[in-house]
């Protein structure tokens, strides 16, 4: 087994936890945050079979859940059922290109968002729709920009 | 499925910490992992985020900076009188051979995380410093959240700006006061229920209204911002501004 993507996957998810912790509240744009930990998640699972898609979803709905200290059980579950999808749908023929991939994460964030309040309701379900839209419109940005790195760090080598 | 399994497995876990006070291994595990690093980073996007302000700020900042210190003199001498004031009523109570009042004591902390989309805040104080479950967190504009769960050196709160919290609230008005349930909406708004016929206007100051046993009455929470009739469910929506606003690395006091 090629252990070089589960360490590098393991460093980008502790990476993407601190920048949620330490600098997302501070780069919030009316209400919506960049989701760090989810984004470089998904863009691990873009690149994974389903199996470890969904495993990657679990560790960062740990990740997740465990930062915001409640409904540990709902930021799993939404991030194991939507890294599954992910890497299903970045499984094609023909490799997506950048702009694809960030907008199918970006897909992702808001998806994860809607099971999120489906399972645990939000005060006003308006309110929190808009941040999760600008959330996912921003992690399309993020993705964006590290699509290269995570080309680079998570791509399988041709056989 | 086991991944389905083991999360409904954690998320019980964690429920049942938070019903017993504590915080569960997995968040602290978490926590431990990433906060010490976070803060760090934090740290520097605080220090950014306060230099452009206080670049944009610089002449209002001086002119208050002007003002504070003539206040700060005044409040000096207005302490020193309430010394003097409160040593004189300890020895006349010790003269009538009364109990000294027992005064609630506080903790300071600091705010080392927070997640808005949750509402909750972590702080830098737990048991160890005696914090408890269900004391109120008070900031420099009011209150701020109720603390949940409780760890050796860290607790977690929920903002009252959270749907999770229902609080006993006061409307301060000329006429009288009227007492209400304030419940949390979104960040930005809360929701203050009174009987039908209350009197109630924009701008009235909301304060807590002291009925409960663990949070005193006249703490700030916001100001009403909107009075709308809401025919459907026989009364009216009336929406309040919350003056909390949490930072990182802000000081808070939690009341014991």
């Amino acid at each position: 087994m090629n252990w070089k993507p589960v360490v590098w996957g393991v460093i980008v998810l502790w990476l993407g936890a601190v920048l949620d912790f330490g600098a997302a509240p501070y780069l919030s744009i009316k209400g919506g945050l960049f989701a760090f930990t989810l984004t470089f998640a998904y863009l691990i699972a873009a690149y994974s079979r389903p199996a470890a898609g969904a495993l990657v979803g679990f560790f960062a709905g740990v990740i997740s859940g465990g930062l915001a200290g409640g409904g540990l059980a709902v930021h799993i579950i939404s991030a194991v059922v939507i890294g599954f999808m992910v890497s299903k749908v970045a499984r094609q023929p023909e490799e997506l290109a950048a702009l694809p991939t960030a907008g199918m994460i970006g897909a992702a964030l808001f998806m994860t968002s809607l099971i999120r309040v489906f399972i645990l309701p939000a005060g006003s379900i308006g309110a929190y729709l808009i941040a999760a839209g600008l959330s996912a419109l921003m992690s399309v940005l993020l993705a964006f920009a590290v699509y290269p790195l995570a080309r680079t760090l998570f791509q399988p080598k041709e056989a | 499925m086991i991944l389905f399994v083991f999360a409904l497995f954690l998320g019980f876990f964690q429920n049942a910490a938070h019903r017993s006070g504590r915080i569960d291994p997995v968040s602290r595990a978490v926590q431990a992992l990433v906060v010490p690093s976070a803060t760090g980073v934090a740290g520097v996007f605080q220090n950014i985020a306060d230099f452009g302000q206080g670049i944009k700020q610089a002449p209002e900042l001086k002119r208050e900076a002007e003002e504070l210190r003539g206040k700060v003199s005044s409040l000096e001498n207005e302490l020193i009188q309430a010394d003097m004031e409160r040593t004189e009523l300890r020895e006349l109570k010790e003269l009538l051979d009364l109990p000294t009042a027992a005064g609630r004591s506080s903790v300071v902390a600091r705010i080392v995380g927070i997640d808005p989309y949750r509402g909750r805040i972590t702080l830098s104080s737990g048991s160890a410093q005696g914090v408890k479950p269900r004391l109120p967190v008070i900031g420099p504009e009011g209150l701020v959240a109720i603390v949940e769960a409780v760890d050796e050196n860290r607790s977690q709160a929920v903002l009252i700006t959270s749907p999770e919290v229902k609080l006993g609230a006061r409307a301060l008005r000329e006429d009288g006061p009227v007492d209400g349930i304030i419940t949390g909406n979104t960040p930005n708004t809360l929701e203050f229920e009174v009987v039908r016929n209350a009197p109630i206007e924009v701008g009235d100051k909301i304060v807590t209204s002291g009925l409960s046993e663990v949070i005193p009455g006249g703490l700030m929470i916001g100001e009403v911002i909107e009075v709308t009739p809401a025919p459907e469910i026989g009364s009216r929506l009336i929406k309040v501004f919350p003056k909390l606003s949490p930072s990182f690395s802000q000081e808070v006091i939690i009341l014991k």
